[in-house]
């Protein structure tokens, strides 16, 4: 709390933000392990064209399927047509989070539109047709409407980060207009109206101020499921398609030869999951700084 | 009574508005069901089957003679399956059921018990490496943790039936990829506010009145987390039921979600809508009822809510 202070008092001061975010790293070393992981997992997948040893491309059909951890050239070994899998990763990585940021950013942008807009205007018409929609959205099966979404605008890289954002908005839609309710009727806004600021002016400066850190501790959560999400519907098929590269993808390309060369399958696996845990510890310390009830 | 009431009529309303989105969307999407049934028939062939199943009305007659007879209890013909919709839905969604009735029962069980020793024990060995577990638990992707049973447990071993489905054995594979991250994310919730209770002062002055230790984490603290408990099981069981959906597909597991997937490949277009219907209304009906139970669990939203 002491530091979150000091932070609002010197907003602008980025020697005082540094200081106080290590400290809160000090305090939550898990928070510090997940953070430190995703930095080296983000630098990679930014990255990847400039770290991966060898072409993702290239087939090799003289060395396929080699194994992992044999060759220095393949550390990873080699796909069915001898592509190096290192870098395959390393692309895949990039696309996953292309792919799952983005998705997470246009949701979480929607959400918080749609929240202050209908938490403004409860209990008037906007606000029972928005929450409506929320509901039919919740209640509908994430699925089916994937494969609609797909057969109607075709597998490629935008329609999939459209389905993903529109499979996340509505929570924070929800909690959003949660805050926004209670906010709406405090004293600071009634006197930001007093000296004449206008719905708008409330909207951004006042109430989304004060409610969008409430749902900041979901976005990681949100995150790590949009990139697991992403490398399923490419394991399907639904996703990214090849020769575009992506995690699901080079999971479903080993699904084939699972019973001799189970590696493949397994590793590309495991990169997800240790993102999806690093993810995790960080959403973590993010709900427990941000809810006061579990601060202690 | 006044809430219940007013929840089932928005339920129903919902349910409506599902089937509206469903109805246009299968129809905006690209694929003629009748050519799909007829493959490579001549084209007066697959007109005749196109007039037959009433798809040259205009759409708005199509929703209107549909909505229509969905109120008579008819939920139409499923022209791949050729039977009713409901008798598809009464044949296929018994091994879901058996499915979802192994799973959540050992998920709230086996969460409960990590949650609860973890939360004792907390910031002790045995706690971390418990709670590392359920981490590991909910961050395993589940059709990755899927594939790597079916190859190690079901064909590696031999020890349980990897697809298909004969006899409730077949379900345990599937059920155990769908409860894993069930458990993990039991767990943690329940650790997480099991120790905010234990700190808070009605366990603490329980304490200080001689209540025994085991009856104030029983009978105080733990009570306390049962309604967050309960909210997070109701809210878990949407992504239960979509999570269905990939896992019988893995498995080749014949339930309800097997159904919907190969529904929507094939347009089947009245088993989608009544099976999107029947998946809309059961989620409405658990929410439901658990705002109920929350009158009976939590004095405070009874009275908040004006009784029942």
């Amino acid at each position: 709390m002491t530091e979150k202070a000091v932070n609002t008092k010197k907003g602008s001061n980025f020697a005082t933000g540094f200081k106080s975010f290590m400290n809160f790293c000090r305090k939550n070393p898990t928070f510090t392990i997940g953070f430190v992981f995703m930095l080296v997992i983000a630098f990679i997948a930014v990255f990847a064209k400039q770290l991966a040893p060898n072409d993702p491309y290239l087939n090799t059909p003289k060395i396929m399927l080699m194994k992992p951890f044999f060759d220095s050239q393949y550390p990873l070994g080699t796909d069915t047509l001898g592509r190096c899998l290192l870098s395959r990763m390393m692309y895949g990585l990039n696309i996953s989070f292309t792919v799952g940021v983005t998705a997470v950013v246009l949701a979480v942008a929607l959400g918080i539109l749609i929240g202050i807009i209908s938490g403004m205007d409860y209990p008037g018409p906007f606000d029972t047709l928005l929450m409506r929609v929320v509901d039919v959205q919740m209640g509908f099966p994430f699925i089916v409407l994937v494969i609609i979404f797909v057969s109607l605008l075709g597998s490629s890289v935008p329609a999939l980060i459209g389905v993903l954002a529109l499979s996340f908005w509505a929570p924070y839609a929800r909690n959003v207009r949660g805050s926004v309710m209670i906010e709406k009727n405090m004293d600071y806004i009634s006197a930001a109206r007093l000296m004449g600021a206008g719905n708008g002016r409330i909207a951004v400066r006042y109430l989304g101020r004060n409610v969008v850190p409430g749902v900041l501790p979901m976005v990681p959560m949100d995150l790590s499921a949009a990139i697991v999400l992403e490398s399923l519907l490419s394991y399907m098929g639904l996703g990214v398609q090849p020769p575009e590269i992506s995690l699901g993808n080079i999971m479903g390309d080993g699904k084939n030869y699972i019973a001799t060369h189970w590696w493949i399958t397994a590793m590309a696996g495991i990169v997800i999951v240790l993102v999806a845990i690093a993810l995790t510890l960080i959403g973590d310390a993010l709900h427990k700084q941000f809810d006061p009830k579990l601060r202690n | 009574m006044l809430t219940i009431i007013k929840r089932l009529l928005q339920g129903v309303l919902v349910i409506f508005l599902v089937l509206t989105v469903t109805f246009f969307l299968l129809r905006l999407i690209p694929g003629d069901p009748a050519r799909l049934i007829a493959g490579n028939a001549e084209e007066s062939v697959v007109q005749e089957l196109r007039e037959e199943m009433g798809l040259t009305k205009p759409v708005l007659v199509q929703y209107k003679d549909y909505m229509l007879s969905l109120f008579t209890g008819n939920m139409g013909f499923s022209y791949f399956a050729k039977n009713d919709v409901a008798y598809v839905i009464a044949n296929s969604y018994k091994p879901t059921l058996v499915m979802i009735s192994i799973a959540l029962p050992s998920a709230i069980i086996v969460g409960l018990l990590i949650g609860l020793l973890c939360a004792v024990f907390r910031e002790t060995p045995f706690d971390r490496i418990l709670t590392s577990i359920a981490v590991l638990f909910q961050s395993m992707p589940n059709y990755w943790v899927a594939i790597m049973l079916i190859q190690i447990v079901g064909v590696k071993l031999g020890w349980f039936p990897a697809s298909g489905y004969k006899d409730p054995s077949h379900a345990i594979l599937p059920a155990l990829v769908l409860g894993l991250p069930l458990t993990g994310v039991f767990a943690r919730s329940i650790r997480t506010n099991l120790i905010g209770a234990m700190q808070q002062d009605f366990s603490k002055a329980a304490k200080a009145r001689g209540v025994p230790y085991r009856n104030v984490l029983m009978g105080y603290s733990f009570r306390d987390t049962l309604v967050g408990f309960l909210t997070l099981v109701a809210s878990q069981l949407g992504f239960m039921m979509g999570n269905c959906l990939l896992i019988e597909n893995i498995f080749a597991y014949p339930g309800l979600g097997l159904q919907t997937l190969n529904a929507i490949l094939r347009r089947d277009y009245f088993l989608v809508q009544g099976l999107v219907a029947l998946l809309a209304a059961v989620f409405i009906a658990i929410n439901t009822l658990v705002d109920i139970s929350y009158m009976y669990l939590d004095p405070r939203i009874r009275k908040a809510q004006g009784g029942l």
